[in-house]
């Protein structure tokens, strides 16, 4: 360990005498501050603290994975093309040592920089949310400042009703070009749309399971959960002046809690369509087996059904944990991305020139960062709407595709399973929207990008270098 | 395994070193089925015009390259091997170093490479500063060096581990005549500690200097390879070197010489200092009486405790070069008595004995050698040597013949 903690004592020396961290840190720290004196969101402290935390990450994200990109690349070539890996590999020093130091070295000075800028964001958060008062606060503490869990309605189970519809009406001129399998597909979606659906004057009511349960007497009202729903209307309604209702709006009744329970909490407003409304009610109308009953009541005047999107048409956010906690968890994860791309960019390095190595490494930095539109763009691409496993779509795509869908699908995703997705908004949205990021999530992100992929990287770039004449002659 | 195969420090066995071009074709063989052993306690040239291999040869030797065939062993290990690694020093032919730090933080990091303590780096350190005399630059980062202070700190650093075995590629390249002189010393120095050097060098006269055995290499072969003293003796001729003599005298000795030996005296001249020597008078005498400062490289101090053979007394710089002008009366010469440690001593035995018609006696039969007296090198014919160093061949001759 003596050897390769000498080389990292270097590789940080290194990246700071020779200003390129430092240049790096100083354009951050510009940006950084741009942000705070421009941030504002939706014109509420909790908005603008949604939106400096959104842009500062993504901007440090962004920017210390360029440096640690140009760092590995590098150091390793400007070793090799000088010589100066001369006198340092004829020390004692393996070379696996060598490049372990190196990595640690960036990844020790990519970690302190990336736990500055955390740091100073976290202080400049906790200052703004000095200014919230009143709503503003309240909506600061339960929405942003906060770390929550997401519960939906489970499923319905309609695999019987499936069977019995294809039974009954297999022969129907709609359903009977289908293959069997899609004919039960596209039965079931219908089923599932309906058990979300609720017509004009009817109610639907929906039981969600395995909530937190509330504390004994807990009437706190500081302590709230959120219901977050969206309407899909079954037709754009009008504005009526005689219920005051606006257009794009539907006028709908929820009750929270059991009905006959006296913590039962009723609401009732018109709120837009096809965008995210919330609800706040205290906590207690969990109740204390941690079931929580939700009824839906359409009361629009207007005769439109109302559907609740499987995505995010209908949660409860319960709070489960404090902000400062999910705040770290998201530094490790954005850490996580720079393990990879570390190793990445120093594997790259051990056979390319500096240039090479850092336009591949970035490229593929780029990729991953639009790993998860790539995704749903090809997801999107027959295969079941991007649910399907990737035998599943290999398999269509041999059995089904011509000569060159096979080559270039079978690539496409061949890489996309290969690059991690390294968008850090995925979570970055999380965060700012006040909802978990749990350690089983982190786990998964260290397995996945550092235990599993870096690890191969790491492995493949020692048998490159063992392999590599280092010594240059003209000859 | 007998007493010489033990103590083999490095062996080569049919080394060959292939370039090839993009393509994986072979473009040029730099080495060509070389068989070498160096011993321990050796100082060993290397040499060659350039292009010859020399540098290739090192770098197979440490690793950096990999043969195309044959093998090379560094105490009986691939030289891959960290054990192995950890016995040797090596300078290169271009000092390359991290440009951001400066002397002591290049000592100190090259240091821990080897795994030595706090107190032991700091120690090393401060005695290799101050050894290759770089006292007064030590805080400036090397990229700000010149290039023989460059090579001074390279030279340090390639001593940090007080090495069994050194490797010098080009050491004096870029040195004053001062460190020419220090490294020359150093390497004497070190040979009387066991260790063994590898010395690759273009200039013949250092290497004369201080090899045992020197290796001439030519398109990647061996030409020749053998004891220095075997290879550069005029076995056909003699050397007398007396006090001064007028001219008469000189006649009369030639006559005498003509008529009772019957042997022709071929040249009759006054030996002179070599400019090496009169530089070094000349720095040393500014030194010491107008304490001239200078912010660059300083003669540097005597060579650092820990190189030193254990038991010897500190070594002051030009009590050094006194006895490695004079082998044989190391201690004799003090301060800066370079002529007379230039002259070897009169022989009126000798004379007398001319004078009789007897042969005169060795002076190896009294422990001395006659390689000894330097103004035969002034004589020695390096057609040889300068041939293969002009590019123009040489006589093939040594006392190993290499592989052609």
């Amino acid at each position: 360990m003596g050897r390769i903690w000498a080389i990292a004592r270097l590789t940080i020396s290194e990246a700071i005498r020779t200003r390129l961290a430092i240049s790096f840190m100083a354009l951050l720290a510009g940006l950084i501050v741009l942000i705070v004196a421009t941030a504002s969101g939706d014109g509420t402290v909790a908005g603008k603290v949604q939106m400096f935390m959104s842009h500062t990450i993504g901007i440090t994200h962004l920017l210390l994975s360029l440096l640690v990109i140009f760092l590995a690349a590098r150091m390793v070539d400007q070793d090799i093309r000088t010589q100066r890996i001369d006198s340092l590999m004829t020390k004692p020093l393996a070379r696996w040592q060598f490049l372990a130091g190196r990595w640690l070295g960036i990844l020790l000075l990519a970690t302190f920089l990336l736990g500055l800028v955390m740091g100073a964001s976290y202080g400049v958060v906790r200052f703004f949310s000095r200014e919230a008062t009143g709503v503003d606060a309240v909506k600061l503490e339960n929405q942003v400042l906060v770390a929550r869990t997401s519960y939906r309605p489970s499923l319905p189970d309609v695999s019987e009703q499936v069977e019995r519809i294809v039974r009954e009406r297999g022969q129907d001129e709609e359903l009977a070009e289908l293959t069997p399998r899609k004919m039960r597909e596209l039965v079931r979606d219908r089923l599932i749309t309906a058990s979300r659906t609720v017509g004009p004057q009817q109610g639907r009511t929906w039981t969600l399971t395995g909530l937190p349960k509330p504390q004994e007497g807990s009437s706190d009202a500081t302590d709230l959960l959120t219901l977050r729903f969206k309407y899909e209307p079954s037709k754009n309604t009008e504005g009526v002046a005689e219920y005051q209702l606006h257009s794009n709006t539907i006028l709908g009744q929820w009750i929270i809690g059991r009905r006959e329970s006296p913590n039962q909490h009723m609401w009732l407003d018109a709120k837009p369509y096809r965008t995210a409304n919330e609800i706040r009610v205290p906590i207690n109308a969990i109740e204390a087996d941690g079931t929580l009953e939700l009824s839906f009541i359409n009361r629009d005047p207007r005769g439109v059904a109302v559907n609740f999107p499987m995505e995010d048409g209908i949660e409860v956010l319960v709070r489960s944990g404090r902000f400062g906690p999910n705040f770290v968890r998201a530094f490790l994860l954005v850490l996580l991305t720079l393990v990879f791309l570390t190793t990445l960019a120093l594997a790259c390095s051990t056979f390319l020139s500096f240039p090479v190595a850092s336009l591949l490494t970035v490229s593929i930095f780029f990729v991953g960062l639009a790993g998860g539109f790539l995704w749903d763009s090809i997801g999107l691409w027959g295969t079941d709407q991007g649910t399907a496993t990737f035998l599943e779509v290999f398999g269509k795509i041999v059995r089904e595709g011509t000569v060159w869908a096979r080559v270039s699908h079978t690539i496409t995703f061949l890489l996309l399973h290969l690059i991690p997705i390294l968008d850090v908004g995925i979570f970055t949205d999380r965060l700012i929207d006040g909802r978990m990021i749990g350690w089983v999530e982190v786990m998964a992100g260290f397995v996945k990008l550092v235990a599993v992929q870096s690890f191969l990287l790491a492995i493949f770039a020692v048998m490159i270098f063992r392999r590599r004449e280092l010594g240059r002659v003209i000859v | 395994m007998d007493h010489r195969q033990r103590d083999v420090v490095v062996e080569t066995v049919a080394l060959t070193k292939n370039f090839k071009d993009f393509w994986g074709r072979d473009k040029v063989r730099a080495v060509d089925d070389l068989n070498l052993q160096i011993h321990q306690g050796e100082v060993f040239g290397l040499l060659g015009p350039n292009g010859s291999g020399k540098t290739t040869t090192i770098k197979m030797l440490l690793g950096l390259l990999y043969p195309s065939r044959g093998r090379a062993r560094l105490f009986g290990k691939d030289p891959s091997d960290v054990s192995a690694k950890s016995r040797i020093g090596y300078l290169p032919e271009e000092t390359r170093l991290y440009q951001f730090l400066d002397s002591v933080e290049t000592l100190d990091f090259y240091g821990r490479l080897f795994k030595l303590d706090g107190s032991e780096r700091d120690r090393r350190t401060d005695a290799l500063v101050e050894m290759v005399g770089l006292s007064a630059a030590a805080t400036r980062p090397v990229g700000q060096y010149s290039k023989g202070m460059a090579r001074r700190i390279g030279l340090a650093q390639s001593l940090i581990n007080d090495p069994d075995f050194l490797i010098l590629d080009e050491p004096t390249s870029g040195m004053d005549p001062i460190g020419t002189r220090s490294i020359k010393d150093l390497i004497l120095e070190l040979k009387t500690r066991g260790k063994t050097i590898l010395l690759s060098s273009h200039l013949l006269s250092d290497v004369e200097d201080v090899c045992d055995r020197v290796a001439i290499m030519y398109g990647g072969k061996l030409l020749c390879c053998g004891p220095v003293s075997e290879l550069l003796a005029q076995q056909e001729m003699t050397q007398v070197v007396t006090e001064r003599l007028s001219g008469e005298q000189v006649r009369e000795l030639t006559a005498y010489m003509a008529e009772t030996l019957g042997t022709n005296v071929v040249s009759v001249g006054t030996p002179r200092d070599r400019l090496e020597q009169f530089f070094l008078r000349i720095v040393r005498q500014a030194q010491e009486e107008m304490q001239l400062k200078t912010s660059g490289a300083l003669a540097g101090g005597q060579v650092s405790e820990f190189l030193r053979a254990r038991g010897d007394e500190p070594i002051e710089g030009a009590a050094l070069l006194d006895q490695l002008s004079s082998v044989e009366e190391p201690r004799a010469a003090e301060g800066s008595a370079v002529k007379e440690i230039r002259r070897e001593p009169v022989r009126t035995d000798v004379l007398e004995q001319l004078a009789q018609g007897r042969e005169p006696e060795s002076r190896e039969a009294e422990g001395d050698s006659v390689k000894e007296v330097h103004p035969e090198k002034a004589e020695v014919d390096r057609s040889v040597l300068d041939g293969l160093v002009d590019g123009s061949g040489g006589q093939e001759g040594g006392v190993e013949k290499g592989n052609r």
